[in-house]
């Protein structure tokens, strides 16, 4: 009986193996693009946080294809080391296990995917998402981005506060308002931001974890039809902040206004436990991306130092074509 | 609309721009933030002792109900680009209730040992309830720039940065609570790396009978690491860890020239972990770590452990032992989807590792066994044949199947339902493997995996030695459904376990998408424990049955030394004119095996129902047919016998709501089930005096058997009906 019991389990298991001779729910490959492995360096001298939960190669950006998915395009990055999986430690003082706040299978690392789909210069938006600290290339300017975050509605959520918060600030600044007619208009704009915002910026809830691979779904009712090998994309990695906080301090004063970062760990120079390392002396302007898939010719380590603070020129990055990438 | 979305672009624009002037400075004044913790709980235990479900530490309070909260404060500055602090005040959940009213009063004698605070009853006076705020950790990291270090640490630390089998991260009530010297550095761009850290050895826990001896000051545990990552593809990182636990010499009597020093307690542990990755197929990972340990009796570290009831975080004596594991992952070779995990494993009976991860590591790729089953009675309880050991945790136990750790110093303390459990896998060997497929939108994963055990031995693998005078502490024991989860050692262990698990995983593309899941598991275990006849505590037909009373001709494995003394003989009792004995002799090698069968289902649900809130419907079925010993074993006399039929269900509810910075949670459990017990024969049934029901929670007249030691095992159906909720705010500000 007991043996009768185990091999209920172990049945399904050689079913798996049978199973091997045929490939079985893979779509039709859209489009895939290679990238280097060792290069999860940034410019170079980028350092992982020595926070135990980060090891060399887990942010390491082999490949990435997309695949038809039924209604919608599913795609697949592959990493140089396997994902690392929330553990059912702690996440916080109250015990509240990693893996019940985590539940998409992953903690460590944001994937940004800017795509240019009508491929006209300075049709788009040319800024990545808060904390990137990067440009993207006229040429590339994207219509839509996809961000693939640990905590995807809470960074949907925060998104839309940091984009209300900067109106705020811009408005202040430019003292537009103060009629009743400028503020209704100013509040309907501020009210139309989160349902605009869906329609630009995905954050992926259908996730899968597999070995060294992250899969994710995009629907055509966000892309607009199935990702194309003759758009453009940009691919940014970069180290998941996995905490979030309100601005209440620096509101009181006692703190610093914090920089704009969606989900995404800061860069600082020296070795840090919970920061990236290796950042450049006054690197204001440096982005704390670890990976990043280039076109053929260019160098990721170059595109990234490409940014000077005295000047205030931040890197500007290009897309990637599949259709043009040569076999 | 476009134009609205160009707006917003250009302000996302500016955002990206703009970002990271604040932190352009290389000084940065003091900042503050902090966290609110609150938490409620409730449930029809009722217990109300402290604001966790569980504690096993004497005099300190576990509880079920009631709201508190904690304050966390958090500050950092940087005064300049080499120097950065960080701190961290808080206060503590513990017995502060809403209901102390602020924590005021309180009754005056609050010094007693024999009437600790619970409930917060000791108000102001016991800083358990006085809602005090302590200073937690103090990090100060300094950044030379010298190119032999990257940084230095002073101050707190969860010493994550090394592995669980030698240092493993910390955290005993929070995450700061060690205090040490850490110094990092690498050279050719990181392809070499090292850590080195002192640090201070916790008192409360880090030596033998979890503390340090009455000098501390100076005890230390040292970690050493060296890393050399070539490439991508392989890396290999060697380890040491050395604890350094000091007594002052008192055959030492002249001071002038200053006071010698012993060593109480030593442990060393070598190891070397090694990694080839050579594509995104295939990950190989080798650890290797070998221990040695040495504890001194005539310093304060015990000798021996009495009877069957030792707790330590480590065996007495000169120990030494390995552990060594290698694990292989092959991903979706075959380009459909399935990938294989497998892992072989083998840690020593003597291993030791004091600073070894306590909890919140999880060492081994198996599930493992599962929490519900965390202690040896049907309710979870201890020791619960004597009146006053009510089940802590629980008839439900914790979520989810266990994590492992490499140690018997496990820790489980002031954790709540819904946390993590942690068990020893010390002793264990085996392998697992563990295939997982993806299909379309559904995902499998199975589990099979087969554990022997290095603990497998006759008299504590000793004969030369009385059981009662053990070097294993044996905590808990081994009875129950669960293992128990810090028992490594019992005198007497012929174990085998397997475990086979199937889970999935399938998104229904309906709405935000309806995340379904569940398990099967089969656990399957057996104990022949005591297997040899020599070890049978009296001699064949000492007790001739039929009324007549035990002989008492003792059957000795060694000189001096029996099984009977533990086991000893019944007596003959008569009860409503029934005579015999009062529980089964110990005649056989069988009165003591264990048989487990075990299934749990699992069953549930998840919706994302909008962008804040997430709720999840879990149902668990488990069955566990046991047997667990009969009367004659008695669960070491201990602990309540759990052989029988135990079903067990637990209903689970989870939200989770996040407000933008505040953040809300909420577990609901409905746990019933019943236990049949078994206890087999040979043994005359009692019924429950009314100072029985009293004390051990049993109708007057209800039948059962008292033990060797008086504990009390009713023989009638138990059901079991418990709820219970937390419901928590997290606010970062």
């Amino acid at each position: 009986m007991k043996n009768l019991r185990i091999w209920m389990v172990v049945g399904p298991l050689v079913a798996m193996l049978i199973g091997t001779a045929s490939p079985v729910g893979a779509g039709a490959k859209l489009w895939e693009l290679a990238d280097p492995r060792g290069d999860d360096h940034g410019d170079g001298g980028l350092l992982y946080p020595t926070v135990g939960d980060f090891a060399k190669g887990e942010l390491d950006v082999l490949s990435v294809v997309a695949e038809r998915e039924g209604d919608g395009t599913e795609f697949a990055v592959t990493f140089a080391r396997p994902v690392r999986t929330p553990s059912r430690g702690a996440f916080d003082a109250l015990g509240t296990p990693m893996d019940q706040v985590f539940r998409f299978g992953f903690y460590t690392f944001n994937i940004d995917l800017y795509v240019d789909r009508d491929r006209q210069p300075g049709s788009g938006g040319v800024s990545t998402l808060p904390g990137r600290k990067a440009q993207i290339a006229p040429e590339f300017a994207w219509d839509r981005a996809i961000c693939l975050t640990p905590r995807p509605n809470e960074a949907r959520e925060l998104l839309s506060k940091i984009v209300l918060g900067a109106m705020t600030e811009v408005q202040k600044a430019e003292g537009s308002g103060g009629t009743p007619e400028q503020d209704a208009a100013v509040a309907e704009l501020k009210k139309s931001v989160p349902a605009d915002l869906e329609t630009r910026v995905y954050f992926p809830n259908r996730v899968r974890v597999r070995g060294n691979t992250v899969s994710f779904f995009v629907p055509d009712s966000f892309l607009g039809a199935p990702a194309s090998p003759d758009w453009g994309y940009l691919l940014v990695v970069t180290a998941a902040d996995i905490h979030q906080e309100t601005g209440i301090g620096s509101v009181l004063g006692l703190r610093e206004q914090q920089e704009a970062r969606l989900m995404n760990l800061p860069i600082s120079p020296g070795s840090w436990r919970e920061r990236l390392g290796g950042g450049r002396e006054n690197g204001a302007l440096q982005p704390p991306v670890v990976d990043l898939l280039v076109p053929p010719g260019e160098s990721q380590e170059r595109l990234l130092r490409g940014w000077d603070a005295q000047d205030e020129r931040p890197v500007v990055l290009p897309g990637v074509v599949p259709a043009e990438i040569k076999p | 609309m476009r134009s609205r979305s160009r707006i917003w672009l250009a302000v996302l624009g500016l955002l990206g721009l703009a970002a990271g002037s604040a932190l352009a400075e290389d000084t940065q004044k003091l900042t503050w933030s902090g966290v609110d913790y609150t938490k409620f709980l409730w449930s029809t235990a009722r217990d109300s002792g402290g604001l966790y479900s569980f504690t096993t530490i004497p005099s300190e309070a576990y509880g079920n109900n009631g709201q508190g909260t904690e304050l966390e404060l958090l500050l950092s500055a940087k005064p300049s680009k080499h120097v950065e602090v960080s701190g961290r005040i808080q206060s503590r959940f513990n017995q502060n209730f809403w209901t102390n009213f602020g924590g005021f009063g309180g009754r005056s004698n609050f010094i007693d040992p024999n009437n600790p605070c619970v409930s917060g009853d000791c108000g102001e006076f016991d800083s358990r309830s006085a809602q005090y705020v302590k200073f937690r950790g103090l990090t100060v990291t300094l950044r030379p720039g010298y190119s032999w270090v990257d940084q230095v640490t002073v101050g707190s630390s969860d010493w994550g940065m090394f592995d669980p089998f030698t240092i493993g991260k910390i955290r005993y009530i929070d995450r700061d609570n060690g205090s040490g010297l850490l110094f990092q550095g690498s050279a050719a761009g990181r392809k070499f790396t090292y850590d080195f850290a002192r640090i201070s050895l916790p008192r409360l826990w880090a030596g033998p009978n979890f503390q340090t001896g009455t000098y501390h000051a100076q005890d230390a545990a040292y970690g050493l690491q060296l890393g050399f990552t070539p490439s991508s593809t392989f890396d290999i990182t060697g380890v040491v860890q050395y604890v350094n636990d000091i007594e002052v010499d008192n055959f030492d009597r002249n001071r002038d020239d200053g006071r010698d020093i012993r060593t109480r307690f030593r442990n060393t542990v070598v190891g070397a972990r090694l990694g080839v990755h050579p594509s995104s197929t295939f990950d190989i990972r080798a650890m290797y770590y070998k221990s040695s340990a040495d504890s001194i009796p005539e310093l304060g570290a015990p000798a021996n452990f009495f009877g069957l009831s030792g707790f330590s975080p480590v065996p007495a004596g000169e120990l030494s032992d390995d552990a060594i594991k290698l694990n292989v992952d092959i991903n979706d070779p075959f380009d459909n989807g399935l990938s294989f995990s497998i892992e072989a494993f083998d840690i020593g009976a003597e291993y030791v590792s004091m600073m070894a991860a306590r909890r919140e590591a999880d060492v081994l790729l198996t599930e493992g066994h599962d929490a519900a089953w965390a202690f040896p009675g049907p309710s979870n309880a201890a020791f619960g044949v004597f009146g006053g050991n009510p089940t802590r945790i629980g008839y439900g136990g914790w979520q989810g199947s266990a994590q492992q750790v490499a140690t018997i110093n496990v820790d489980n303390e002031f954790t709540d339902f819904e946390e993590p459990m942690a068990e020893t896998v010390i002793g264990w060997k085996g392998f697992t493997i563990v295939p997982s497929w993806t299909i379309g939108d559904l995902e499998l994963k199975a589990e099979y995996s087969w554990i022997d055990y290095n603990t497998n031995w006759q008299a504590f693998d000793d004969p030369s030695r009385s059981v009662t005078s053990s070097v294993f502490p044996v905590h808990e024991l081994d009875t129950g459904v669960g293992h128990n989860f810090r028992s490594a050692y019992a005198p007497f262990q012929d174990k085998e376990t397997k475990i086979a698990v199937l889970s999935g995983r399938y998104l229904i593309d309906v709405g935000r998408g309806v995340d379904l899941f569940g398990k099967i598991k089969f656990v399957d275990e057996t104990d022949k424990r005591l297997n040899e006849a020599r070890f049978l505590p009296y001699q064949a037909g000492d007790c001739p049955g039929g009324g007549g009373a035990c002989a008492g001709n003792r059957n000795f494995y060694s000189t001096g030394n029996t099984t009977a003394d533990i086991y000893g003989n019944p007596p003959v009792i008569t009860v409503n004119g029934v005579t015999g004995y009062q529980w089964k002799p110990f005649d056989s090698l069988s009165d003591d095996d264990r048989d487990l069968s075990y299934m749990m289902l699992q069953l549930g649900a998840g919706y994302q129902l909008s962008n804040r809130l997430y709720g999840s419907l879990t149902y668990e079925y488990y069955d566990a047919e046991l047997e667990d010993g009969n009367t004659a074993f008695q669960a070491y006399q201990l602990h309540e016998l759990a052989s029988g039929d135990h079903q067990k269900n637990k209903v689970m509810l989870y939200a989770h709501y996040d407000l933008g910075g505040a953040e809300f949670g909420a577990n609901y459990e409905y746990n019933f089930g019943d236990f049949d017990p078994d206890f087999g024969s040979g043994f005359v049934v009692q019924f429950a005096d009314e100072a029985t029901s009293a004390s051990n929670n049993v109708p007057v007249g209800s039948p059962g058997f008292r033990g060797r030691f008086g504990g009390w095992n009713s023989l009638e159906t138990r059901d079991f009906e418990q709820q219970r909720l937390k419901v928590f705010m997290k606010v970062r500000f």
